[in-house]
């Protein structure tokens, strides 16, 4: 099963926004999506989300074209983390959590889906403070939390689900992304498959099963990291002078 | 995590019986006081079927006919005036966010202003007779098409943006004030006094039948609204968040504001333009029962019938025999309160304003 999209196109006045972009991640697979700024990796995670309707080509999921969902069945194949979510509204974290646990969850699956999402993002005594006292980087756990929780429901346990990610490790220090990152790692084996935008190509690098490198509103190249993290493609496409080695643990190419 | 004294359920039992005293302590106090032993005479008199004696009568027609429906008002329009508020803070995802901004209250005030001075152009024997019903009907429905006017200029390919719903309410807000501004000019001195009356807001004039027909429609609205809890949670992470969660955001919104206009027509159309409620009962509900619409709707719909109960048998006992308008008392007292109350939260910095 599969998250697609094909010949993407979607322009804004005289803007193109996205120029004929198509991709594809199956469930249980990790992609990364880097480039630079403006490069079109928002617009593309909006368009997959379903936030942005008017584009031209066909975006599916599960074979099923994506405006054939309705908003609540789409809650059930795919869930959002946006750029930032602003909340001006006092909640105790595990409550905005379990925003995103349906009514039809019973109280003590609440409560295991709760403990998993709190082993893996960490958040133990958070989870009972106040959402508006903590930090941006604590705050961004409890939202990712908040995104996942949404597939581990009882029902929907080992069917093929989508993770859209945009930037949601941005606020935290280097330690943390890693450790959140391994843990999203983890949820490959549950059949989700991870959409990530994010900047660190390094990150990525170790990370994500494969990166796709968007420049200028097209997929300027997709592969295994080390297909994509060359020299000559980071000077094209960053217009910056890098050197590539191979970890020695990690067993993947950084960038210095 | 919480005392148990504090779990929502405890405060809004302790809540609902001091509603009750409060109903029952203001059925007693007025402008006419209750001859002695009147409740046991009374009760005697239901229990045995015996027919009163004729000041006892009196009284009972007061206390039937004058206070009570007006006491039932109080209470349907607090609640109602309150969950509206606590349904529009939530859509426009700001907790000061007041149930005006949709054009619904001025709008009213439009309509009913039109009947007040429009009645004697007209003249005809007709609307004099209806003027009664006319006159609610009229800002019922001047504020259902305020609404209306300011959903169409929001509305583009089947969305309403937020955004322009406040920019849109502003507008019509202004222009209904002005339209009622130029009738005030052209108003003569009775029917100033008149609009003055509607324009402070009064429960005064409610009766039976009025009460009758308003209540379902507020209180049915109420209840929609408290019955969807999560939807209005959801909301204030954004609307784009809720639909990923799986809401019908679009349907949510219509139905916030819809659900807020009947109420808030229907108030007004009884009770004239009553401020204060709605953007203050919300607000102290957060303080008391936190932020979660699935306990702060229905604490809302009791503190607002318990403020504005009290706040209206204050209004007919401290000038007695004449009375003050309530919705003056309301922001008389409200007001600094509500000044209190933020300065208070500044100190704390605990509560993040929407911006």
């Amino acid at each position: 099963m599969h998250l697609q999209a094909e010949q993407l196109t979607l322009a804004k006045g005289s803007r193109e926004l996205l120029k004929d972009v198509s991709m594809q991640c199956a469930a249980g697979e990790m992609i990364a999506i880097c480039g630079p700024n403006g490069a079109g990796k928002s617009t593309l995670l909006r368009v997959l989300s379903g936030d942005e309707r008017r584009f031209q080509g066909g975006v599916t999921v599960n074979n099923r074209m994506l405006a054939d969902y309705s908003m609540a069945q789409l809650a059930r194949v795919r869930a959002v983390m946006p750029q930032k979510v602003d909340m001006p509204f006092s909640f105790a974290a595990r409550d905005i959590i379990l925003m995103a646990a349906p009514p039809s969850v019973s109280h003590a699956d609440q409560g295991r889906m709760l403990a998993e999402v709190g082993q893996l993002f960490d958040l133990g005594p958070l989870l009972a403070r106040d959402y508006l006292h903590l930090s941006g980087g604590q705050q961004q756990r409890v939202q990712l939390a908040r995104v996942v929780i949404q597939l581990l429901q009882p029902s929907l346990r080992g069917k093929p689900r989508f993770l859209l990610l945009d930037e949601c490790t941005s606020a935290m220090d280097m330690a943390m992304q890693q450790r959140i990152f391994t843990s999203l790692a983890r949820l490959k084996a549950e059949n989700i498959g991870v959409v990530a935008v994010m900047h660190d190509l390094n990150l990525a690098s170790r990370f994500a099963d494969r990166i796709m490198m968007m420049h200028e509103g097209r997929n300027a190249l997709c592969g295994a990291a080390e297909e994509v993290m060359l020299p000559g493609a980071i000077q094209r496409i960053f217009d910056l002078e890098v050197t590539v080695m191979q970890h020695p643990r990690h067993n993947c190419p950084v960038l210095l | 995590m919480k005392k148990r004294w504090h779990h929502p359920v405890v405060i809004m039992a302790v809540l609902s019986l001091v509603l009750v005293a409060v109903v029952i302590v203001s059925l007693g106090t007025g402008a006419m006081t209750l001859p002695d032993g009147f409740w046991q005479q009374l009760a005697g008199a239901w229990l045995h079927d015996r027919p009163l004696p004729d000041k006892l009568a009196t009284a009972q027609y007061v206390l039937l006919h004058l206070r009570l429906p007006r006491i039932l008002a109080a209470v349907v329009v607090g609640a109602g005036l309150a969950v509206a508020g606590a349904g529009i803070q939530s859509l426009f995802r700001n907790p000061l966010a007041d149930p005006g901004l949709v054009g619904v209250a001025s709008g009213a005030a439009l309509g009913a202003v039109l009947v007040i001075v429009g009645a004697s152009w007209v003249g005809s024997e007709l609307v004099t007779h209806f003027y009664h019903w006319l006159l609610p009907a009229s800002a019922f429905i001047g504020g259902l098409v305020a609404t209306l006017l300011v959903y169409l200029i929001a509305y583009r390919d089947g969305r309403t943006s937020t955004a322009m719903l406040l920019l849109a309410g502003v507008a019509i807000n202004a222009l209904a004030g002005a339209g009622t501004g130029v009738l005030t000019f052209l108003a003569d001195d009775s029917q100033l006094r008149d609009m003055t009356f509607w324009s402070m807001g009064s429960l005064a004039k409610v009766d039976w039948q009025q009460l009758m027909i308003v209540s379902p429609v507020i209180l049915l609205s109420c209840l929609a609204l408290s019955l969807c809890g999560r939807a209005l949670n959801a909301l204030l992470m954004g609307e784009e968040v809720a639909g990923h969660i799986g809401f019908a955001v679009n349907a949510i919104k219509h139905m916030i504001i819809i659900l807020a206009t009947l109420i808030i027509g229907a108030s007004v159309a009884v009770a004239g333009v009553i401020g204060f409620v709605g953007l203050v009962v919300p607000h102290l509900g957060r303080l008391v029962v936190g932020s979660d619409h699935r306990q702060l709707v229905p604490f809302s719909a009791l503190l607002g019938a318990l403020l504005l109960l009290v706040a209206d048998t204050l209004a007919r006992v401290v000038v007695a025999p004449a009375e003050l308008p309530i919705g003056l008392l309301m922001s008389l007292i409200g007001a600094p309160f509500f000044i209190y109350l933020l300065k208070r939260q500044q100190k704390r910095a605990a509560y993040a304003f929407a911006g």
